[in-house]
């Protein structure tokens, strides 16, 4: 488990992360609008960057000294723009990553093997990195990931970008490495946090917002989830007027998922995407 | 490490930079032409060594910056960076061997064209310092800068300057020796800014890496 206390960023005068504490495990997801602190968060576990006050722990070993997380061999982080050495071939890439890592060049080739496959690669092994596609890329960099053995992986919107298909390969993949690592996925679609995580931490405008369970954030929309039945002439009016955050088409009206603090319709069970936007609606009317 | 991992990582070198890996050994060919040349029609013995300093030593870091700005390329950095904490005194090592080996054999030209009295202590100290200089300059440049494009200018720019203008056109410090130290302050100064050179290169370096 990766503890963070009171965290504190700033950057040019302005708090990008202000006291956050945190405790994960598990598939962690790291939900947050755009500008959240979530990829300055990564970086900083990842080592990368320096933050002002705070520590880090992994289980009950302090790993920030000072100002900045040491780089430790449990920690792996893959960042969202993955792209290393394009005119070389996958294989060549993690034969050298491999070697870097101290593995021996004759004695590395089934470890590197075993990982491409693990990652679903094994029939682009002699691809130039250049000619992979986004989400083969970043598979690529889960494979160089796996060859350290990180118990705790770091993906920075890992799925932004990549097409339905290799998105849905992708969070299958994500979910298989969760089962024996604990894996923290930063991102603003709750899809994929919807779909992988075990505990999640909501930030925004670098504070922490929420901490726990999915099933405790979806209950933070419970009592303002409803459903209308809207024909289709007075669709327009209502999105004019509601929090609209679904729209789903019947053949005879649409059903529409609104946010409400006066009833509406029928109440509904609320989704993770519910809870998400009650909290960041609730945290906008506090100021 | 041993023999084999040394040899992929130049195996690697090489096939990461494709024909650029040749550039340095093609120049240190070009060198020994060029000093013969001068050899040949001047009798100022600074003058072929001048190929030595203004030329073959700043290209002597040409692997190292080329290799490692791939590193700073969009997307790598981050996945690639602590990767390289273990191998950037290694990288470093290797190359200066190798490109120390190539410049040893122009010490001998220089040598064989000036004669064994020129190499006096305090130069082969300079050129030593000197080396070591331009081994980390690149690296450390590429730490601050993050673009190949950016630490190469400048180097290849006060290079040039200080080349071209024999050290006589801007009044910065000045690294090389153009003729042989005539007192102990034209000698200590290029020495003092050499070292301050390297102190701070490594600084930056170690700050990157660890």
């Amino acid at each position: 488990m990766v503890t963070i206390e009171g965290l504190t960023k700033i950057m040019k005068k302005k708090a990008i992360l202000s006291d956050v504490s945190l405790s994960i495990s598990g598939v962690y997801g790291l939900l947050g609008p755009n500008g959240a602190g979530k990829t300055t968060l990564m970086r900083i576990l990842a080592g990368l960057l320096d933050f002002n006050h705070g520590r880090v722990s992994l289980g009950d070993e302090r790993i920030s000294t000072g100002t900045r997380v040491r780089r430790v061999k449990d920690i792996g982080y893959l960042p969202q723009d993955f792209m290393i050495y394009p005119e070389l071939t996958m294989y060549e890439v993690l034969e050298h990553i491999a070697v870097l890592q101290g593995e021996h060049p004759a004695a590395c080739r089934p470890k590197i093997e075993e990982v491409i496959e693990q990652v679903n690669l094994s029939s682009h092994m002699n691809k130039k990195m250049r000619e992979l596609s986004g989400g083969m890329r970043r598979r690529v960099g889960i494979a160089m990931l796996l060859l350290r053995e990180p118990s705790i992986l770091l993906f920075d919107e890992p799925t932004a970008g990549l097409d339905i298909r290799e998105r849905v390969r992708f969070r299958n993949l994500l979910k298989r490495l969760g089962n024996d690592r604990t894996i923290v996925i930063s991102s603003h679609l709750v899809e994929d946090i919807e779909f992988l995580c075990t505990k999640i931490g909501v930030l925004d405008r670098g504070a922490v917002l929420f901490e726990g369970s999915p099933d405790a954030l979806k209950q933070k929309a419970a009592p303002y989830t409803y459903e209308l039945d809207v024909p289709f002439g007075e669709l327009d009016s209502i999105m004019a007027t509601k929090e609209v955050v679904q729209i789903r088409e019947e053949p005879s009206h649409v059903v529409v998922r609104v946010l409400s603090e006066e009833p509406l319709g029928r109440r509904v069970s609320p989704r993770l995407m519910d809870g998400y936007l009650a909290l960041l609606k609730e945290a906008e009317s506090h100021g | 490490m041993d023999k084999k991992t040394i040899i992929h990582l130049f195996r690697f070198d090489r096939r990461l930079l494709g024909s650029l890996y040749v550039f340095p050994f093609l120049v240190y060919g070009l060198c020994v032409a060029l000093m013969l040349v001068f050899a040949a029609r001047s009798d100022e013995p600074f003058l072929p060594y001048t190929v030595v300093q203004g030329i073959a030593v700043p290209i002597a870091g040409w692997h190292i910056v080329f290799l490692y700005s791939h590193l700073y390329e969009e997307g790598a950095k981050e996945a690639l960076l602590w990767h390289y904490r273990k191998t950037v005194v290694i990288d470093l090592l290797r190359h200066a061997v190798l490109h120390g080996g190539c410049l040893l054999l122009l010490v001998i030209v220089t040598l064989w064209i000036n004669g064994t009295a020129f190499l006096t202590a305090p130069i082969l100290v300079h050129l030593f310092l000197l080396f070591l200089f331009y081994q980390l300059i690149g690296l450390a440049m590429l730490s601050v800068f993050r673009s190949l494009d950016v630490a190469l200018s400048v180097i290849a720019v006060y290079t040039f300057m200080e080349v071209a203008t024999q050290g006589t056109f801007m009044p910065w410090p000045h690294l090389f020796l153009f003729q042989a130290p005539t007192d102990s302050l034209s000698l200590l100064l290029p020495i003092l800014w050499l070292g301050a050179g390297i102190v701070i290169s490594v600084i930056l370096i170690g700050r990157e890496f660890w």
